[in-house]
């Protein structure tokens, strides 16, 4: 009987002009969201690369001086920039610390329209303070970006409501349905089946939009697969919960037009009211403090810690002896301010604590909010796969952070001890390395819950057509 | 007889349950956004307030030091939030609010708010010009997408023909019916939103003619939504379709259209990244003139221009600290350096906003969204105008600072201490945003092109009636 009925729609499903456009207007869809992908990932490539490059540029520079330094010939450079004293290689020839894009970055644009991918931290340590929001005309943040999530968060549900409002009630509608019922079948799995083929025809197309606009961006390839795999995954599931939704709809026996306005509702509760409060909500629970107000303790601190620098200098100095030059003690500018930056920061970390806190709230918030709406699931799984999310760039941050620390090490040393570089302190420069913080496990479970949104939906269906009888559905 | 008609649908409508629950469900969301949105607003008012007063107590309370020094302790100027933020945001969140003012650099905005946010807010999030902007929209095709296509299928649509009834006056009583309760739930909202506005101290600075004009933007672009929505349904063949057809439209020119705009703008037209933009200004700064070095190329140059020009041939002999006047030069050239480099960033701006309003043509909502925010004074264009006031107020503190240094000493005194008297006398920043009739000057192209939007449609819906 399946057979039949598959045979049986999917030839009328395939004549449809309907069906054709839409199909054709999903791949287009994929294909444009992919090249956007694909070109945002392609800028930041670039300007790695070009900030790679210029490192590279000023350290041959660097070393041609100290080799004519070591030769014993004149430079004609400025004091401060003689790349022979440690500072200056610290404070001018910083490293690129960069966030490499994952394989599938492309697919969602997440945060990474707003956050800077590589930074150059100085010896001067304000990583802890660096503004890590990248330069953008605010617009481009406020609309967001065109890209594979989109289409499918947004989009697809849009699809599948048009594919299926009137699934059953256009049967109805046209009188075909008295006609079925009376056949020796029941309208439960006519409609379950017709279902089906529905979701075989869209997933497959959807598979064949989705590789495709990938391949033709170069972004499948092997060490893809496993995130891909669950990429794919998730937007079946997620089409699956709008078949199911349609489902239940087509179930309540209400005419097209009211199912459409059922669907239509159900998608805007989804995807925009069920997120707008919760982040709402999120931002109004744990508001974070005024950044206005850090800004002057920040001053004060700094003012204040200034003020005593020769005392924290002394302080810091027989707090660590081995730093002590063994001739003559040094107090000079930069052996200060490094002392007292330590001080600073020290000082102000529990007050950017504080800040980290709530936005950790607030995250967690979002963790549970999350539940609420399957849209909310792909959006989270989607950033956390593509590596974009808060979470990649906190982790960046973090990183970078660490970074400054050892670059600021590397030197301390050398500058309290009064010491040249040379070609083997450049060969021993520390360099930044990005670990990857994956977490494919937070995506798996994702699915599984969208999983349970369709079970439940089909199940609700299953009982009330069960309570209600045919007549229901017929009438 | 168009009254007659309005009158029969307003109370057809307002009988049917999903249209009234959704109007109740609107009416509360607004509600509660504004509420929300106040106490939002507030808050960020009395940190603006606290910080500003802050930030002035620290410039004037500083110890006596040499003016250049305290022109590298610098000050910070604060974003001020205006008033009609309560009801559109804008791109308040994605802007920074406050900016470093200090020696020799022209910083960027730091903080923006939605750093300090999930990535969860970048859905939207529960305020007034969220509802305004997307769901009143909804609403309006909610109501209408069935107007003429349910006649069609009753076959009501051939006994009002055989009436005689003018196809062109049951649209517009059509039109009406809808357009009046999405008018009155905008008033309402405007209604309270004034209430809450006149509560405020700082209100004076807000005149009743720019909440009108925001409100009038809002309903010319429901009018376009109305339009639009009785034009479909009169082509559908069925309800059905109707719908799905608008709903199209609306996620068209509310979503895809203005994100297709970005990806454009961002592919044809870049920004730097911060960080290769201030590599750029370093470049330009190291070849300058610097302040701190004496024995840089430049400073050697304009050491011997002023011994010529004054006649003399010691830097001694001049009646001016030296020192002081060449920081200050330095401080000119290279606030000429940020103004290159943030002209091409304004520039690169520019043709964006040009793409915007390039596809403001298939999209209603762009133009509306950027008149809304610009009225709110919560525009990219507002967050410009600040920075540039920022920055002149550097320049001229400054040149203050440096001229006191160069008038009060001599040549190689560096030991000079200015007191408070310095610090007071150099006036506390402050920001007005633009007048309104400077923003619909700048805005004049998205009045057009709503108003082309609304004439198109009107005209579209008068062909599809006389079609019927």
């Amino acid at each position: 009987m399946f057979t039949h009925q598959l045979k049986y729609e999917l030839i009328g499903l395939l004549r449809s002009r309907w069906i054709q456009l839409l199909s054709v207007l999903l791949l287009l869809l994929c294909l444009f969201a992919a090249y956007n992908g694909r070109q945002k990932v392609d800028q930041r490539l670039e300007a790695i690369a070009t900030a790679q490059q210029e490192v590279q540029e000023g350290d041959a520079r660097a070393l041609a001086l100290i080799d004519s330094i070591a030769d014993g010939h004149a430079v004609n450079v400025s004091s401060w920039q003689m790349p022979d004293k440690p500072a200056t290689i610290g404070n001018y020839y910083p490293r690129v610390a960069y966030m490499p894009p994952k394989p599938l970055a492309l697919f969602a644009t997440g945060q990474s329209d707003m956050f800077a991918h590589y930074v150059k931290p100085s010896m001067r340590g304000e990583a802890m303070m660096l503004d890590f929001t990248e330069m953008t005309n605010p617009v481009q943040l406020l609309f967001g970006s065109f890209d594979l999530a989109f289409v499918f968060i947004y989009l697809l549900p849009l699809i599948v409501i048009a594919f299926t409002y009137d699934l059953l009630s256009r049967e109805r509608e046209q009188g075909a349905l008295r006609l079925i019922a009376a056949q020796p079948l029941s309208v439960l799995h006519w409609l379950w089946q017709k279902t089906l083929v529905r979701i075989l025809v869209l997933g497959t197309l959807l598979s064949l939009a989705l590789l495709l606009s990938l391949a033709l961006q170069g972004a499948l390839t092997a060490d893809t697969l496993p995130d891909l795999l669950l990429y794919w995954l998730l937007s079946l599931a997620y089409m699956v919960f709008w078949f199911a939704l349609a489902f239940l709809i087509n179930l309540l026996g209400q005419s097209s037009s009211q199912n459409a306005v059922s669907m239509l509702s159900l998608w805007v509760l989804f995807v925009l009211l069920i997120p707008a409060v919760v982040a709402q909500l999120g931002n109004s629970l744990y508001p974070v403090p005024s950044r206005a107000g850090l800004v002057n303790e920040l001053r004060l601190v700094t003012a204040e810690v200034n003020e005593k620098a020769d005392d924290i200098l002394s302080n810091f100095l027989r707090d660590h002896l081995e730093l002590a030059s063994e001739e003559e003690q040094q107090t000079g500018f930069w052996e200060r301010y490094l002392a007292s930056q330590r001080v600073i920061q020290e000082e102000i970390r529990p007050v950017l604590n504080t800040y980290e806190a709530q936005l950790a709230q607030q995250q967690q918030w979002t963790q549970r909010g999350k539940l609420l709406s399957p849209a909310l699931l792909l959006q989270d799984s989607f950033n956390e796969l593509s590596g974009t999310s808060n979470r990649h760039y906190e982790h960046f941050r973090s990183e970078v952070v660490r970074f400054a620390e050892d670059w600021r090490a590397f030197f301390m040393p050398l500058i309290f001890k009064n010491q040249a570089v040379d070609k083997n302190v450049m060969a021993e420069l520390p360099t930044f390395t990005y670990t990857e913080t994956g977490d494919r496990l937070s995506g798996f479970s994702n699915f599984l819950v969208i999983l349970v949104y369709v079970l439940l939906v089909v199940a609700g269906g299953f009982v009330y057509f069960r309570r209600q009888g045919l007549e229901s559905v017929l009438a | 007889m168009i009254f007659r008609i309005t009158l029969k649908e307003l109370k057809e409508n307002l009988r049917e349950g999903r249209i009234r629950l959704s109007l109740l469900i609107v009416l509360a969301l607004l509600l509660v956004s504004v509420f929300i949105s106040r106490g939002y607003y507030l808050s960020v008012q009395q940190q603006h307030a606290e910080a500003k007063e802050a930030a002035r107590d620290v410039w004037v309370s500083q110890d006596e030091k040499n003016p250049h020094s305290a022109a590298h302790f610098g000050t910070y100027a604060f974003k001020p939030k205006y008033p009609l933020a309560l009801i559109d945001q804008g791109v308040d969140k994605y802007a920074g609010i406050s900016i470093y003012l200090e020696a020799h650099n022209r910083n960027e905005a730091q903080y923006m708010a939605a750093a300090d946010q999930t990535a969860l807010s970048r859905f939207g999030e529960l305020t007034p010009d969220f509802i305004l902007l997307f769901i009143i929209p909804l609403l309006i095709i909610l109501i209408s997408y069935n107007a003429f296509s349910r006649e069609n299928e009753q076959g009501t649509l051939r006994l009002l023909k055989s009436q005689g009834l003018n196809m062109w006056s049951l649209a517009m009583g059509k039109w009406w019916s809808v357009f009046l309760p999405v008018m009155l739930l905008c008033c309402l909202l405007f209604g309270v939103a004034a209430i809450f506005l006149g509560s405020l101290e700082d209100f004076g600075t807000l005149a009743p003619a720019e909440l009108l004009i925001m409100l009038l933007v809002f309903l010319l672009y429901y009018a376009v939504f109305i339009n639009l929505s009785l034009l479909v349904s009169a082509l559908s063949k069925n309800s059905g379709i109707s719908l799905v057809l608008l709903l199209s439209i609306w996620i068209l020119s509310c979503l895809a259209a203005p994100k297709a705009a970005n990806n454009l703008a961002n592919g044809l037209h870049p920004y730097p990244t911060r960080m290769a933009f201030e590599a750029a200004i370093a470049e330009d700064k190291k070849n300058g003139l610097d302040g701190h070095d004496p024995w840089n190329q430049e400073a050697i140059r304009l050491e011997k221009a002023v011994l010529t020009e004054y006649g003399v041939d010691s830097l001694h002999q001049l009646p001016f600290n030296f020192d002081g006047y060449r920081m200050q030069k330095s401080e000119e050239h290279e606030a000429d350096i940020y103004f290159k480099h943030y002209a091409y960033l304004r520039e690169q701006h520019e043709r964006q906003t040009d793409i915007y309003q390039a596809t403001a043509l298939f999209s209603p909502f762009l133009p509306a969204r950027f008149l809304s925010m610009a009225i709110a004074r919560t525009d990219y264009h507002t967050h410009w105008d600040f920075a540039d006031a920022a920055e002149n107020y550097r320049i001229q503190m400054q040149a203050a600072l440096n001229n006191d240094f160069a008038q009060k000493t001599s040549y190689g005194d560096w030991s000079y201490k200015a007191d408070r008297k310095l610090w007071e006398s150099i006036p506390d920043f402050s920001y007005d945003p633009p007048e309104l009739g400077e923003i619909l000057q700048t805005n004049v192209l998205n009045i057009v092109i709503l108003l082309l939007w609304f004439g198109l449609s009107l005209g579209g819906l008068f062909f599809a009636t006389s079609k019927l």
